[in-house]
């Protein structure tokens, strides 16, 4: 049957083949002018020197070159992500797993309390969150408050370059509810046989999690890990408006650096440079995760599909 | 067959439920794009001719946007009722907002074509648009009647006129001043109605601390403190903008704008603001926010005499007035300028200019207008609409002091180079760090005159 069946088919498609372009016809024409466009065209930015309304004018490497030799603020907007995401990351991924565990039980209630813990990842990168976010932590804010009627000292949590950054990214981690949702659902997937064998070894519960549970889910993980260090690479709603870039530039991801320099200096080339610096970035640690991943992912269909 | 038939009618109706989604606004966008083109070149051949009446029976949409606070968004929004009422055959979609972002999103809308048809532009921003492309239009060349405004004003580069072209309309006059809360001021004892010098602010700063320790003579934040204090103590000591634009220098030399710094250092140091870790959460046009302000913890502030009614508001249970603004002894020039707080002008893309335009002229030149408009902008800029409103008692006194001790001054507005973001980032970013005591005013001197001289090149 088979080989009957390639034997009729010729090389390249058919007829049939072709309809199906004709479906998925409105996300290709909106994904070539919305995406693959706008891509190619900040490439092209990115090697000339435009203004925004002047024409572009080609310096080839020259925004690159300034980028990494002459200007300060770039390497300090690189340390600045990097240290966001390595906090962002883990964060959250640590947070959504160890509620996800603990809400991984069957008693009254408790799709109510999963549904309160996904719902602040609903908000995404809303400006409004963020606004809630910044008044909560002002030096006469809401936590300073309840910092001093414990009579405890305040702290300056958007003024202080020890405290902004990390400010910035306990909002991010308070989003943790998508990510332990997905690990919810794997958590449920791992076969009870394995729990079952490993009690009846007398193995304890901190043992079990960290020899059958985490290993049988570890392709959620991956999956959490990629998504989330490409959003963390990319942020740049809550430092914008929660510190503006500051205090003294502690919180000035890429994002905002890359925002600043086309929308206020109006340097569009620089912009895109600076852009296509995040994308190989994270183009790079993507690849490498992946390589890693055969390493330490466990697939139930071997990683076949 | 039946399933044929009700796939075929499921997925025509998703397909056009879509386009329907999307279809509404994408149309407007193509279809101003193409007349854009065309009525661009008509506006060109119209030149000298009188605004002609709108085509009567047309339905015309103008698009007016601008920045501004809730007061300013009122009054505006009534003056185009009032020429909506009179002009019935058009209709102005107000697009207004907050400052923060609104020139990010106009220099986007400017180059992709899609600006309003009226725009509200900064005066110091308007320089690099009508440098980086050809987008507005002639005022002179609309036939907009501009005989109530003061030649000598409308003439200066910063207030719309480039190149004997009238590109935009001031639309009021304003500048920087101190604004005093009288009923603090006077529990302390402090009097800002005699001519003081810069180093006053600090033996005041020590007498507001004295008297208790909670309050702070000057409400600050660091643009503030590089715009007012900064930019104008150190165009006094250099005698002369920052930068000479024209001749591609930088006027202000490394020990002047340390003596500059070394100053600011001392205006934290001795508590004369406060400190920079609580002036973070209140950046930019945000000191109306700030709690203490509220409270009036504060004896003064500087700010711009256009949002002195916004600062009021905030804490309206206390006495004001307008109070001198500092000028160094010796200086010859005296820094402090007073020019438009904004600039209207009407995009090239503009579909209907003479509407527009004719607009303008009402917005400007009729009574019942400047009446309703009011100081929302500032002091108006044609003396007429300054009668009217001191005649209704629209102009708040400490408005109308802080418009003339500000005039008086005479000092030169920012050159060109310095008033650009990059280089006011430049001086922002030097005040926070002398603030948080990261670096001392020489090093900071020595780096801002560094990456200024960048910019000039």
């Amino acid at each position: 049957m088979r080989s009957a069946k390639s034997a009729v088919k010729k090389s390249g498609y058919t007829k049939r083949d072709y309809q199906a372009f004709i479906y998925i016809a409105p996300w290709l024409i909106g994904f070539a002018i919305l995406q693959l466009y706008p891509f190619l065209m900040s490439l092209f930015y990115s090697f000339n020197e435009y203004t925004i309304g002047a024409v572009p004018e080609w310096v080839g490497l020259k925004n690159y070159i300034k980028l990494f030799t002459q200007d300060t603020e770039f390497w300090n907007s690189l340390k600045v992500t990097i240290v966001y995401t390595l906090y962002t990351v883990p964060g959250k991924l640590i947070m959504a797993l160890v509620v996800a565990v603990f809400l991984n039980r069957d008693i009254k209630g408790i799709n109510l309390i999963r549904t309160l813990y996904y719902i602040p990842s609903l908000f995404g990168g809303s400006v409004a969150i963020a606004i809630l976010w910044k008044l909560m932590f002002l030096e006469n804010g809401l936590v300073n408050s309840f910092l001093q009627a414990m009579s405890l000292p305040t702290i300056s949590f958007l003024g202080d370059t020890k405290y902004a950054l990390k400010t910035i990214c306990s909002l991010e981690i308070w989003q943790f509810g998508s990510s332990m949702v997905m690990f919810l659902a794997a958590l449920k997937q791992v076969p009870r046989s394995l729990y079952e064998a490993a009690e009846i070894d007398g193995a304890g519960k901190i043992r079990i999690f960290f020899t059958i549970t985490i290993p049988q889910i570890t392709s959620i993980i991956f999956f959490n890990l990629i998504m989330q260090i490409i959003q963390a690479l990319q942020n740049f709603t809550s430092a914008f408006v929660i510190t503006d870039g500051g205090p003294m530039k502690s919180t000035y991801v890429l994002g905002m650096k890359l925002y600043k320099e086309g929308f206020s200096y109006f340097k569009m080339g620089y912009a895109s440079s600076i852009s296509w610096v995040v994308f190989t970035i994270i183009l790079v640690v993507s690849l490498v995760l992946f390589r890693s991943s055969s390493a330490w992912v466990y697939y139930e269909d071997q990683g076949d599909f | 067959m039946k399933k044929k038939i009700l796939t075929l009618i499921l997925s025509l109706s998703m397909t056009t439920v879509l386009l329907a989604g999307c279809g509404g606004s994408g149309d407007d966008t193509v279809q101003d794009q193409a007349v854009g083109d065309t009525s661009g070149s008509s506006a060109d051949n119209s030149s000298g001719a009188p605004a002609k009446a709108s085509s009567d029976g047309d339905q015309i949409t103008l698009r007016f946007a601008w920045w501004g606070g809730d007061e300013r968004a009122e009054a505006t929004l009534a003056v185009i009722d009032q020429f909506e009422k009179l002009h019935p055959n058009i209709t102005i979609e107000a697009e207004y907002g907050g400052s923060d972002g609104y020139h990010d999103k106009l220099a986007t809308s400017l180059a992709s074509g899609t600006a309003a048809d009226i725009v509200q532009v900064d005066p110091e921003v308007f320089p690099t648009y009508v440098a980086s492309g050809d987008y507005f239009l002639d005022y002179a060349e609309l036939g907009v009647d501009m005989g109530n405004f003061d030649e000598a004003y409308i003439s200066l580069e910063i207030n719309g006129r480039y190149d004997g072209k009238q590109l935009g309309l001031p639309s009021g006059i304003s500048g920087a001043g101190l604004l005093v809360n009288k009923t603090l001021a006077d529990q302390i004892g402090l009097d800002f109605t005699q001519p003081y010098e810069w180093k006053d602010l600090l033996e005041m700063g020590k007498k507001v601390k004295e008297y208790d320790p909670e309050l702070y003579l000057l409400s600050m934040n660091k643009e503030y403190i590089a715009n007012l204090i900064v930019f104008n103590y150190a165009k006094q000591l250099a005698g002369g903008t920052l930068i000479d634009a024209d001749a591609k220098q930088i006027r202000i030399t490394q020990d002047q704008l340390e003596e500059v710094y070394a100053y600011v250092k001392a205006l934290f140091d001795e508590g004369v603001i406060p400190p920079a870790s609580y002036q973070a959460s209140y950046s930019g046009d945000d000191l109306q926010n700030d709690t203490n302000w509220i409270e009036g913890k504060y004896v003064a502030t500087f700010t711009y005499i256009s949002t002195m009614d916004v600062m009021t508001a905030a804490n309206a249970d206390v006495e004001y007035y307008a109070g001198q603004i500092p000028k160094l002894g010796s200086a010859s020039e005296a820094g402090w300028a007073s020019n438009t707080p904004q600039v209207f002008a009407i995009t090239k893309t503009s579909e209907h200019p003479n509407e527009a335009a004719e607009f303008m002229d009402y917005f400007f030149n009729n009574e019942t207008a400047m009446e309703t408009l009011g100081t929302t902008r500032s002091v108006p800029p044609t003396e007429k609409a300054r009668q009217i409103c001191s005649d209704a008692g629209l102009l708040t006194e400490w408005t109308m002091e802080g418009a003339n001790i500000a005039a008086a001054m005479g000092g030169t507005p920012n050159d060109k180079i310095s008033s650009t973001n990059e280089a006011k980032e430049i001086l922002f970013d030097a005040v926070e760090s002398i603030g948080y005591g990261a670096k001392d005013p020489a090093t900071a001197a020595e780096e801002t005159l560094k990456l200024l001289s960048g910019l000039v090149e």
